[in-house]
């Protein structure tokens, strides 16, 4: 006697292979949300800055430049060509666009440079400090990190806008490097201009315009003090 | 005049032999079709609820869902069972016939595999939406960082809105599984906060070496936001890998 009640077999369930957390969760882009907004050098500190180039102007005979030296190495697992890398970031460093604007050159030594430039294993650029993702490139104290993954691919929103790996190079080398020279992060001026070097154009453009360079309201250096 | 014939005893009694023999079968039959029918019920629910169960499965799992999709899929597998549901249970009376008849006995194990297989996608929907859950309310703190430039007052509001956040956070309780999302949240919220109160220090000092550090060290405190973004990546990659072991 059969009941032909009851079915035995369960659905077959197909799925994808891999899970992106992003699917499920708006962390990620709750986190991106968050920035630090670009606050304006209050009127005591522009007039100090302003007092110190004068006077560095006044000092400095005419065309005669600083040189800053940084050496360059590597950390993790490096699977691009570091020739290549070196031989990009200086040009990007010296580009008559970049910071070589402010009067400054860049030298690459072996050992000792005021910097120290890093293409860093995605993976290993936390390991500088707490503070820095392994999605981006980060800058710590003496250490400019550029981190592999973005070097050899840009950024899902760089790729999207249609810049290139190039300028996404200069960009990002510039930016970090900027850290060094003294700068904190800074905001889109406004819809459809440049963006500042300095704005995190990784991670949004605020309505600017991607630009790899250094704009004339950002070439100054604390750091060198110029 | 003739008298009516009266029946015999003997046949008398054969009649009731008859009719009470007949009422048994009645009543046995009867108990049977309302057994079979009440597990045909309890099995058609079960079953109903594990294809459910399933479909939900696949359906927070494909990569053809969007996110709201998969969050109501994986809502839905949470509700339909419950560790207090009593699958495939008939009661007593009926039960019996799974002891009696083999068909019976193998129709209510395939109800109980059912529900086996119901209850254990029941509980990683479960899991599941309760590490989401205690992520939002994790975001939802979260949300309040995000600055508006446009406000005059920002710079100011920034730093209470830190304060109350770091907070805040420190409050939530979540499940283990979050624990390292929240402490890290909690930690780089704080240094925002703090960061902030050394910004202000700095500017009333006017003091440009101590500004510029300030300013700098509100930069990376922001940037170490980035840091919560990798635990939790971390955390649901597991949350997800095990939800699909336990669903595979």
């Amino acid at each position: 006697m059969s009941l032909g009640l009851f079915a035995t077999s369960t659905t077959s369930v197909t799925v994808g292979s891999t899970v992106n957390p992003a699917d499920y969760s708006a962390m990620r882009e709750t986190i991106k949300q968050i920035s630090l907004p670009k606050i304006d050098q209050p009127k005591w500190l522009k007039d100090q800055i302003a007092a110190e180039v004068a006077a560095a102007g006044a000092k400095r005979a005419p065309g005669a430049g600083i040189t800053v030296t940084y050496d360059v190495t590597t950390r993790g697992a490096i699977t691009s060509s570091l020739s290549e890398f070196r031989l990009l970031a200086n040009q990007t460093l010296n580009d008559s666009r970049g910071w070589a604007r402010m009067n400054v050159s860049f030298t690459e030594v072996s050992s000792g440079g005021q910097f120290t430039l890093v293409l860093a294993e995605a993976s290993q650029v936390p390991t500088f400090s707490s503070a820095c993702s392994s999605e981006y490139s980060c800058r710590v104290g003496r250490y400019v990190i550029i981190n592999q993954d973005r070097w050899q691919g840009a950024t899902p929103s760089w790729n999207g806008g249609g810049g290139s790996l190039r300028d996404y190079r200069h960009m990002v080398v510039n930016h970090e490097t900027g850290h060094w020279l003294g700068h904190g992060h800074r905001s889109c001026g406004g819809a459809g201009q440049a963006a500042p070097v300095m704005q995190q154009q990784s991670i949004d453009l605020q309505g600017c315009k991607f630009n790899p360079w250094p704009l004339a309201s950002e070439l100054y250096s604390p750091q060198l003090g110029i | 005049m003739k008298m009516p014939v009266r029946p015999s005893k003997l046949s008398q009694n054969k009649r009731l032999l008859t009719i009470g023999g007949l009422l048994l079968v009645m009543g046995f039959t009867g108990m049977w079709a309302t057994g079979s029918e009440q597990w045909r019920t309890l099995s058609k629910d079960t079953v109903s609820r594990r294809n459910q169960a399933d479909a939900n499965v696949k359906a927070a799992l494909s990569s053809e869902s969007t996110r709201g999709e998969r969050l109501e899929a994986i809502d839905r597998l949470a509700a339909l069972s419950s560790p207090k549901t009593e699958h495939c249970k008939a009661d007593w009376w009926y039960g019996w016939q799974q002891s009696v008849w083999p068909a019976s006995r193998d129709a209510a194990e395939s109800c109980r595999s059912a529900a086996r297989r119901l209850m254990a996608l029941g509980e990683a929907g479960r899991d599941l939406k309760q590490y989401l859950d205690d992520e939002k309310a994790i975001i939802a703190q979260l949300v309040h960082l995000k600055i508006d430039s446009k406000q005059s007052k920002w710079q100011t509001q920034a730093s209470d809105i830190a304060d109350n956040v770091a907070d805040n956070l420190a409050k939530l309780t979540v499940s283990a599984s979050v624990k390292p999302v929240l402490t890290e949240a909690t930690t780089r919220v704080k240094a925002i906060s703090q960061a902030w109160q050394a910004f202000e220090a700095a500017s009333k000092k006017k003091d440009r070496t101590a500004y510029e550090k300030a300013l700098a060290g509100l930069d990376d405190a922001y940037a170490g936001l980035g840091a919560v973004t990798d635990a939790s990546d971390g955390q649901l990659k597991d949350a997800l890998e095990e939800f699909k072991k336990k669903t595979s």
